[in-house]
């Protein structure tokens, strides 16, 4: 029995995978996608915003961690733009303004904003996370004198009176939640809304209910409910089914991983015994 | 007839090339591997001078701000680390880094991630939500029980045990979660890649590609194996 259990080759787990997440790419199962409280808690809080409320974005996004962090930022970005806010984006690693301009910003609709009048890219403040997002908070103007493109920041409609966090209207961060809860939300007490990767959702919940948050985007499936509250089909909603079918594909697994363990466990235990 | 486009030919074959590591390490895999570090350092590298120049040297040239040579000289004292006579000299920019990402970090711990977080732990035990009494309730006695774990002196007999044993089922759920966390994460990954690859401007190239690279890796795995009989 443990023999059949126990796959004694792991490359048969990846071929499994393979057949798993082609299935719903090829023919879409449509699977319900509930929305969660943190959700549609950061949801709510950019309705009830007015439009051309000034919003800072900051981000981690780079290439690799794209899958699970873009498509929060992409649903998220395509939100405000619909709403008419005043965003700011800036990235704490140096790939986030390369991935927005040439990746991010291309996906979605814009609904005619001007660049430097209604969005602005302001590029990336070198130094780790908590650093860089403490300079951007408190004293942008000393580390930001150009926008991404070169643009001198006195000279960029957008950022006319900006000089600290405190004159934003909210503060979405994209990677990790405790280092914006450190550096924006808690000297600032500025709405914060996180996107996190999927493996942090759980850790962050606390922050949440702590009132700390007012909302959070878990990795892919949390921007496919996302995107579904907004009503933008992106990758969110294109990989949800596919998503769903590797979970399932997982909780097989460790079922079959525990029975395969259990048994061969007692039959052990009655050899020697 | 459409030309090809590079920029999928690229993505979709290095994309392969680093998949080929599920199946064994392979020359496409290395080949990935040393193209990514590369391009990230080059990519880096130029970030880092262009940033050098907007942050600081401008600043100091156009003499707005001179406190930055400060700051450019600290840096540089860190290439003292390659002479093995004069490596001693990097500890101090080194210290100044993590002074100040340590006290940057640190003046809004007690607050943010303390004060506020035991707070929260103050919840009340009943409520008109069965559902959130209970979750109350958990949370209160996870969190007791799992400070009482780590609490090594005093305490003993059965019933402080059984405490403890509950903390340390808390901490296995926590862990448990966070692992099963990261492995759906990781499957969050490979779905993103397979999604791109599969829509419909990809997948003819993801298959010519891909038949291509597995003729080459089947006929090389053979050639080896008939080398090694030789």
């Amino acid at each position: 029995m443990a023999k059949y259990l126990s796959l004694k080759d792991y490359r048969w787990i990846y071929f499994l995978l393979i057949i798993v997440v082609s299935w719903p790419l090829l023919s879409p199962l449509g699977l319900p996608v509930p929305v969660g409280k943190s959700t549609k808690m950061a949801f709510d809080t950019i309705e009830k915003l007015p439009p051309g409320s000034l919003v800072a974005v900051s981000s981690v996004l780079s290439g690799g961690n794209w899958p699970d962090l873009g498509p929060p930022q992409t649903a998220l970005a395509q939100h405000l733009f619909k709403k008419k806010m005043k965003i700011v984006f800036i990235g704490a690693v140096d790939e986030a303004p390369t991935i927005l301009e040439t990746t991010l910003l291309p996906r979605i609709n814009k609904y005619g904003a001007e660049y430097g009048v209604d969005y602005v890219n302001l590029g990336f403040i070198a130094g780790a996370p908590d650093v860089a997002e403490a300079a951007f908070a408190t004293s942008l103007r000393k580390v930001l004198t150009v926008d991404f493109t070169g643009k001198p920041l006195d000279q960029l409609p957008i950022m006319k009176g900006v000089n600290t966090l405190a004159d934003f209207k909210l503060v979405i961060h994209i990677g990790m939640a405790e280092d914006p809860v450190r550096q924006y939300y808690t000297p600032f007490k500025i709405p914060l809304i996180v996107g996190v990767y999927g493996m942090m959702g759980p850790h962050y919940i606390p922050y949440l209910e702590a009132g700390q948050l007012a909302g959070m985007i878990v990795g892919l499936r949390g921007a496919a409910e996302y995107e579904y509250l907004v009503g933008f089909v992106g990758e969110g909603l294109q990989g949800s089914d596919a998503l769903s079918m590797t979970h399932l594909l997982v909780a097989v697994f460790v079922i079959l991983g525990n029975a395969s363990y259990l048994y061969s466990t007692r039959t052990r235990t009655k050899k020697e015994g | 007839m459409n030309m090809l486009d590079l920029t999928i030919v690229t993505t979709v074959f290095l994309t392969l090339c680093v998949y080929t590591f599920v199946y064994k390490e392979s020359a496409f895999w290395r080949f990935a591997e040393q193209t990514f570090i590369g391009l990230a350092l080059g990519y880096t590298f130029v970030l880092a001078i262009q940033q050098i120049l907007t942050v600081a040297w401008i600043p100091i040239s156009t003499g707005k701000n001179y406190l930055f040579i400060g700051a450019l000289i600290l840096g540089f004292l860190l290439y003292a680390r390659f002479s093995k006579k004069h490596a001693w000299i990097s500890r101090w920019p080194t210290a100044v880094l993590i002074g100040i990402g340590t006290g940057v970090a640190m003046r809004t711990v007690v607050e943010g991630q303390i004060v506020t977080q035991i707070t929260a732990t103050f919840l009340p035990l009943v409520t008109t939500d069965p559902l959130k009494t209970f979750n109350n309730i958990a949370i209160v006695v996870m969190v007791l029980s799992t400070l009482f774990f780590f609490t090594f002196t005093g305490g003993k007999g059965k019933a402080a045990g059984n405490v403890r044993t509950l903390g340390r089922y808390t901490l296995m759920l926590t862990f448990g979660a966070a692992f099963g966390g990261t492995v759906l994460t990781r499957m969050t990954l490979f779905v993103g890649r397979f999604t791109y690859l599969w829509a419909p401007a990809q997948r003819y190239y993801l298959l010519a590609i891909g038949a291509g690279m597995l003729i080459i890796l089947a006929s090389y795995e053979k050639i080896s194996q008939i080398l090694t009989k030789k």
